[in-house]
């Protein structure tokens, strides 16, 4: 339950601007407004008066930009500037009950990955903040104008691991009804909502009436009490004096009435002035909100899914059963991973299955990297995927949004350490009906174990619409008599207990011949019993068929409008793509035809050795456009596009390879990383592909790399090459930061360094083995290094 | 300030990030191209932020001789930042992991797009201070010539940078989102042109497309 923090008979009155206040008593651009309360603390004190004296019952305090990294040359510590910004709200409170709200504003810079700020970083900035004010005395803690709902949980998460202090949580959105990071009111009230924070608002950007469609989706997303505190309009683009009066705004803010909203107040532009008129306006209103009934919603911050039956969770990031997931996992190649949750996207997947379980990898470092990465490049929910308790933590803390945790079973000791972090977390969770004794073969037995999950996702407070409820696909080779009762105990979860359920769908196919069409057809029966939630490969076209089509009978898809959008431009069945080979594989490549080369490089492998493919054909074919790029008759992209022509060429050659025995032995590793500090990747990925082109095994370690994570790469991959790249002038030192560690390390690798501000002086003075001018020069010095 | 996109892209500029004036463009690359205009139009959410502030009020930021040449007769200063925000990112993020050959169209592209919509603002605010009789050099980025980059922080903090247009640095002074551009123009009561730094102080003297094809930034538009 949330801790009251708003009187429920009135409306309460929050407080106004501070800045523009501050601006007026003659602050100057550039100053830090905070470090007021200890130079003019008399200033800051008669701004709070004046609030309190016009009806504020909860002030602010002047701290919306106190934390460790914005005071670092201010001279003060964020302990001095809380307990001064709080003495000066006390002050001015003294003598009336007027609640003091320990303001904190955005920590100034952008978490990974959209920036390089580390989510425990952030943590452990708004601690800082939130212990100082606990110490001082606040009465809760109220986090506003964020605009990166990752950082909002990281605020939340930050109070609640810090003091018992109410947390109220607000955003500032644009007229777009997104943030700047593009966060949805929606997903922000049910993430906030599921992270426990005790009340939820919208605050600057706008006036009244832009801001009111939004806080009426504020209220509809979630049960929590809603705040509003609006700008005194818009500002006028030359002299920045906002438009809207007090008592027109006191009018407009009227509107929110009916809302129900719990709390109003005033953000820039707003004075005291402002505050009066609400006093005014909003005498006798008592906040009525409308309950929301209970839905069940995941969300990533630009995307909301509501579970419908047939909502396809994409399977694809899974290394079991997959070898080249599992090099992947193994390589660190997040890339791969990268293409399977875009390629699952695109396909049509709401949600992705994240599993990154390999015994040989740290499964909670490559969790947390996992969701980071990915999140970075689609706007899908996840669900993460593991049974470790430190595993899913590591994905949970870094998740923005409200995800689903698969999963928990029966067993007592699981419940007792996976439920607290859903909860923790704002996760809805998976329960598979297993014990210590196994699947049980009955559908009654299923249910029964659904229903002591679902007591016990209860008990540690997770809501009713959170629990789903996975009753196990079991496979039709092995246990075919019971296959029948999942579908069943499917329908009884549905209907006996009201749980939402899930299947892990290609089970039912292990070893039997033309899988997809024994998945089809029984997604399509699993569908007719109730399943919300199939996990599965959406890349398979004639499982998505089935759920286009049961949405289309379901009544999901209204006028079949989205069947009609896939399916529309197609005939019966595709004509098969004709399987041409008229282009020559040497051809294809120069011309950079990824699908051509392919083909061509099947094709020629009826008949060619794969070693004397790569020697004869492939190795002269980029040599070749390499001595054309040099020349400059051909330019980057189109290097880049016969780059990855050989490659799809390359990957027919490996499985001719294995499939005579061998192990397509490559050449290397090299690593190679974008310094730490430099968020600038594309120099590094172009020289990565082209490696990769020469056969050479390449160890990405990504951007933003410290030193120390080089080192350990080059000892664990015991890589005799090292390359490191970085873009600007300011990261150079973390490069040769990196290349003294490597040495100091005494590994014996060499180190190339390539990057647009780099030169061969600079590179010789921090003693890099090699300066490359560009991905080919990178090529010349691993020949020189591998042969 | 929400900022609008471009009618079109300039395509030529494009190919001279890509260091290819005057090749010939195949058929590919164009395709690449194509896609690029429409994936950044439809990702591109521009915004921007600006502050004309008297240059007394800014001294901590004017570091290093080439900003104070290019200053020279002014009183005043304005700052502006431009963004093509987060959207872009994710798209050059996505396009990094799937397809090399786009990603280095696309970044080429989005670095160009957003050059476009800081030089329509920049000839925006220079028109509104001419109807006050007043003129403005062009722009100088903190980074270019001696200027430091080390400024970026502050700089972004003056202009309030966050709060208009969602933009801010990393603790490297890198701008997020990464298609971003910030820039100081003079102010003065007559006529002035500013002085751009040319390439003896530049960081990237070595590696310039421009100085390779003989060219200065600094003789252009001045």
């Amino acid at each position: 339950m949330p801790k009251r923090i708003f009187k429920k008979s009135i409306c309460n009155l929050l407080d106004g601007a501070m800045g523009t206040m501050l601006q007026q008593a003659g602050l100057q651009p550039g100053e830090n407004p905070d470090l007021w309360c200890i130079t003019h603390p008399e200033a800051v004190t008669e701004i709070h008066k004046a609030y309190i004296q016009a009806g504020s019952q909860f002030i602010s305090t002047n701290t919306f930009g106190t934390n460790a990294y914005k005071l670092q040359n201010s001279g003060y510590t964020v302990q001095q500037v809380v307990q001064a910004a709080v003495a000066c709200a006390k002050k001015a409170a003294e003598g009336t009950d007027t609640k003091i709200l320990l303001n904190i504003g955005p920590l100034g810079q952008m978490l990974q990955p959209m920036g390089t700020l580390e989510f425990e970083q952030a943590c452990h900035w708004f601690k800082e903040v939130v212990a100082a004010g606990a110490q001082a005395g606040v009465d809760a803690v109220y986090l506003e104008t964020m605009t990166d709902l990752l950082e909002v949980k990281a605020g939340i998460l930050a109070v609640k691991e810090t003091c018992d202090l109410p947390v109220l949580a607000s955003m500032t959105f644009e007229q777009t009804g997104r943030t700047f990071t593009g966060c949805l009111v929606e997903s922000f009230g049910i993430t906030a909502e599921a992270l426990g924070a005790d009340a939820v608002g919208i605050n600057c950007s706008l006036g009244p009436a832009e801001i009111l469609p939004m806080v009426r989706t504020l209220c509809e997303s979630c049960n929590l009490p809603v705040f509003v505190k609006p700008n005194a309009g818009l500002p006028d683009p030359i002299t920045n004096q906002y438009d809207i009066d007090p008592e027109q705004f006191a009018r407009l803010m009227q509107q929110y009435q009916p809302l129900g909203v719990a709390a109003v107040g005033g953000c820039c532009g707003t004075n005291p002035e402002y505050l009066r008129c609400l006093k005014k306006h909003f005498a006798g209103y008592v906040p009525h909100r409308i309950h929301q009934a209970p839905q069940s919603k995941v969300c990533s911050t630009m995307q909301t899914v509501p579970i419908l039956p047939g909502t396809v969770i994409g399977e694809r990031i899974n290394p079991t059963g997959k070898k080249k997931m599992k090099e992947a996992l193994r390589m660190g190649d997040m890339d791969y991973l990268l293409t399977q949750a875009v390629e699952q996207a695109e396909a049509g997947a709401q949600i992705l299955d994240v599993n990154v379980g390999l015994p040989e990898i740290d499964e909670a470092q490559m969790m947390r990297q996992a969701v980071l990465a990915i999140q970075g490049v689609t706007e899908l929910p996840l669900q993460l995927d593991s049974t470790r308790a430190d595993v899913l933590e590591a994905g949970l803390r870094v998740y923005n949004g409200k995800p689903i945790v698969n999963s928990v079973n029966a067993e007592s000791a699981v419940l007792a350490s996976i439920l607290p972090l859903c909860k923790k977390y704002g996760a809805a969770v998976v329960g598979l009906t297993l014990n210590d004794a196994g699947i049980p073969a009955s559908a009654n037995e299923r249910v029964a174990l659904a229903k002591q999950i679902m007591d016990a996702a209860l008990q540690a407070g997770i809501p009713k619409e959170d629990i789903y409820i996975d009753c196990l696909t079991l496979t039709a080779s092995a246990q075919q008599k019971d296959v029948w009762d999942t579908l069943r105990a499917v329908r009884m979860v549905k209907e006996q207990l009201g749980l939402k359920t899930v299947l892990g769908v290609s089970n039912v196919s292990f070893g039997l011949p033309n899988r997809a069409q024994l998945n089809t057809s029984f997604l399509n029966m699993a569908l007719a019993h109730g399943l919300d939630l199939p996990i599965m490969n959406p890349n398979e076209p004639t499982m998505m068929a089935a759920i286009r089509c049961f949405r289309v009978f379901q009544m999901q898809d209204e006028n079949a409008a989205e069947y009609i959008a896939a399916y529309g431009n197609q005939t019966a069945t595709a004509p098969a793509a004709a399987a041409t080979s008229d282009v020559s594989l040497y051809d294809a490549v120069l011309l950079g035809l990824k699908a051509q080369a392919g083909s061509a490089a099947q094709f020629a492998l009826q008949q060619t050795d794969p070693q004397d493919l790569v020697n004869q054909v492939l190795i002269p074919a980029l040599d070749e456009v390499g001595k054309r790029f040099e020349e400059g008759t051909c330019f980057l992209p189109q290097l880049l596009q016969s780059a990855g022509a050989a490659q799809a060429a390359f990957d027919a050659v490996k499985c001719a390879i294995e499939q005579q025995g061998e192990n397509g032995v490559k050449k290397g590793p090299i690593v190679v990383a974008t310094v730490k500090g430099d968020i600038h990747d594309i120099g590094k990925n172009i020289v990565k592909v082209i490696l990769d082109n020469y056969g050479y095994s390449v160890v990405d370690l990504g951007r933003d790399v410290p030193p120390e994570a080089v080192v350990q790469a080059a000892k664990q991959y015991d890589a005799k090459l090292v390359g490191l790249s970085a873009l600007m002038t300011t990261t150079l030192p973390a490069m040769a930061e990196t290349i003294a560690q490597l040495k100091q390390a005494g590994l014996g690798c060499k180190v190339m360094v390539g990057g647009a501000v780099l030169t061969p002086d600079y590179a010789k003075m921090i003693e890099a083995d090699f300066y490359v001018r560009d991905a080919k020069a990178s090529v010349d010095v691993a020949k020189q290094i591998f042969g | 300030m929400i900022r609008t996109l471009p009618q079109e892209l300039e395509q030529a500029e494009v190919l001279r990030y890509l260091g290819a004036t005057g090749k010939p463009m195949p058929n590919s690359v164009q395709a690449l191209l194509q896609k690029a205009k429409e994936e950044l139009w439809q990702a591109a959410s521009p915004r921007a932020a600006t502050k004309l502030l008297p240059l007394e009020q800014i001294k901590p930021l004017l570091q290093g001789k080439d900003i104070l040449l290019h200053l020279q007769g002014c009183d005043s200063g304005v700052l502006l930042g431009v963004t093509l925000g987060l959207g872009v990112d994710t798209l050059l993020r996505r396009a990094l992991a799937m397809d090399m050959a786009y990603a280095v169209v696309l970044d080429a592209a989005a670095s160009v797009l957003v050059e476009q919509i800081a030089d329509e603002l920049e000839q925006q605010i220079r028109q509104s201070l001419s109807q006050q009789n007043r003129f403005m050099t062009g722009r100088f980025s903190p980074g270019y010539g001696d200027w430091p980059i080390s400024v970026q922080p502050q700089f972004v903090q003056y202009l309030d940078a966050f709060k208009q247009a969602g933009l801010c640095t990393t603790s490297s002074c890198l701008l997020t989102p990464s298609k971003s551009v910030t820039a100081l123009c003079g102010v003065a009561n007559h006529p002035v042109k500013g002085r751009q730094a040319g390439c003896t102080t530049c960081a990237l003297r070595d590696t310039c497309t421009k100085r390779k094809e003989g060219k200065c930034c600094a003789q252009e538009n001045f």
